[in-house]
């Protein structure tokens, strides 16, 4: 029996052994030719379960996210200095102001919030208000615990703004929707869909550079003025904590 | 209860009409806009007591109206006007009581009190380049309009036989 098995073995290896051997060969030297994807590919699978896990990513992107706010508020610091030494207007970190939205009407023909914060606690008249995505609207009036905000969205507020990027100036005019209007005074603004509209750093009425909304949509053609509309990043329905911000 | 005294009583319950606006329910809206509460309070007042007070409870009402909801435009036009048309339904006129009538007088009452918020919005204060027709206040005029019209006929009714109306 166990010749011929080794008979049979033998014929096998007679007459397939070249071409096993070629196949081999051929194998590896595509393997080589792909600098061994192959290898790479079956490893990462075996290794899967073996790999970091979400404890260890988290912890890099909070080093990451810690090193930004570092550097946020360094380039603040320092652009609050620029500011101070040109005699311009610049937002007072130390006065901000944390209030509870007591009241909302943001969406009839009344565009206001109410907030639990009066003249008690400092916040006047023309005062900004903010919220988590940028501003939301301006003081209008006070009591000595509450005050009423004007929102951006309300018919008649307008308050001077400009396109980050390209530094073009307009109006931004409330309408009633979550869409305000801005107006260039530029008869070419060079504006783009997705563009960042924060308040004007020349305007004497607001503080600068708050985070207003981004163009959704832009009619350049329009006569006398091309104008845009915007969507903004603050939405009032949504917000139950506010700051009042001053600045100085 | 005498009659005088449930009148009383009804024309204190209009002093909490703006802290209606200021709680601002969400259940009770459509798309985040509110019904017309004051046009909601006026219109049993008016039909009741006639054009005279109608006339004084629309001026009392826009005025604490105005007051929370003051944005340079003002409500105390229509407020009156309404108050003296529905007075002089009231009086001169058969006695209204089904709800079709109460839905469709508030119905017109808060249609032409927005018209004329829009009108002071679009005329007065709007940039005259932005565009005199204003989609979005239009939108803002008929959804409140239909609020207001769905949730008076229960409400006036309800005022109307608990305050003014003797049982049968």
């Amino acid at each position: 029996m166990s010749l011929l098995r080794r008979d049979e073995t033998f014929r096998w290896w007679y007459k397939k052994g070249f071409w096993f051997w070629t196949l081999v060969v051929i194998s590896l030297i595509i393997l080589r030719i792909s600098k061994g994807a192959l290898l790479i590919d079956i490893y990462s699978f075996l290794s899967r379960p073996f790999w970091p896990g979400h404890a260890q990513k988290e912890w890099i992107l909070n080093g990451i996210n810690l090193e930004q706010q570092i550097k946020l508020d360094v380039l603040e610091k320092d652009n609050q200095r620029l500011r101070e030494l040109l005699s311009l207007q610049s937002i007072d970190n130390n006065k901000r102001i944390s209030a509870v939205v007591i009241s909302r009407n943001s969406n009839g023909f009344w565009q206001q919030l109410d907030i639990n914060k009066g003249s008690l606690h400092g916040v006047k008249v023309g005062h900004a208000v903010i919220g988590p995505g940028g501003l939301l609207g301006l003081i209008t009036r006070t009591t000595m615990t509450t005050s009423r905000v004007r929102l951006l969205t309300a018919p008649g507020s307008k308050i001077g703004v400009w396109v980050e990027r390209t530094k073009v100036h307009g109006v931004l005019v409330g309408n009633s929707n979550n869409r305000p209007q801005i107006t260039f005074f530029d008869k070419s603004p060079d504006v783009e869909l997705g563009d960042v509209i924060t308040t004007s750093p020349a305007s004497t009425l607001m503080p600068p550079n708050l985070t207003v909304g981004v163009i959704q949509k832009v009619h350049k053609d329009n006569l006398p003025e091309p104008y845009a509309f915007v969507q903004l990043l603050a939405t009032p329905e949504a917000i139950d904590w506010v700051q009042v911000v001053s600045w100085k | 209860m005498k009659r005088q005294a449930k009148k009383y009583i009804y024309l204190g319950l209009g002093g909490i009409v703006p802290f209606l606006y200021f709680i601002s329910p969400n259940w009770i809206s459509i798309y985040g806009i509110q019904p017309n509460w004051g046009i909601i309070w006026l219109l049993p007042w008016a039909i009741e007591e006639g054009p005279i007070l109608g006339m004084l409870g629309g001026l009392c009402c826009s005025l604490l109206l105005d007051s929370v909801l003051a944005q340079s435009v003002t409500q105390i036009p229509s407020f009156v006007l309404l108050g003296y048309w529905w007075g002089r339904i009231g009086f001169k006129g058969p006695l209204i009581e089904n709800s079709f009538s109460l839905g469709l007088l508030v119905f017109i009452g808060s249609f032409f009190n927005g018209l004329i918020i829009w009108l002071q919005q679009t005329l007065l204060l709007q940039n005259e380049r932005i565009y005199l027709f204003n989609i979005s206040i239009f939108q803002i005029l008929i959804t409140e309009t239909i609020v207001t019209a769905i949730l008076a006929p229960m409400i006036c009714s309800c005022a109307l036989l608990s305050f003014f109306r003797k049982k049968n």
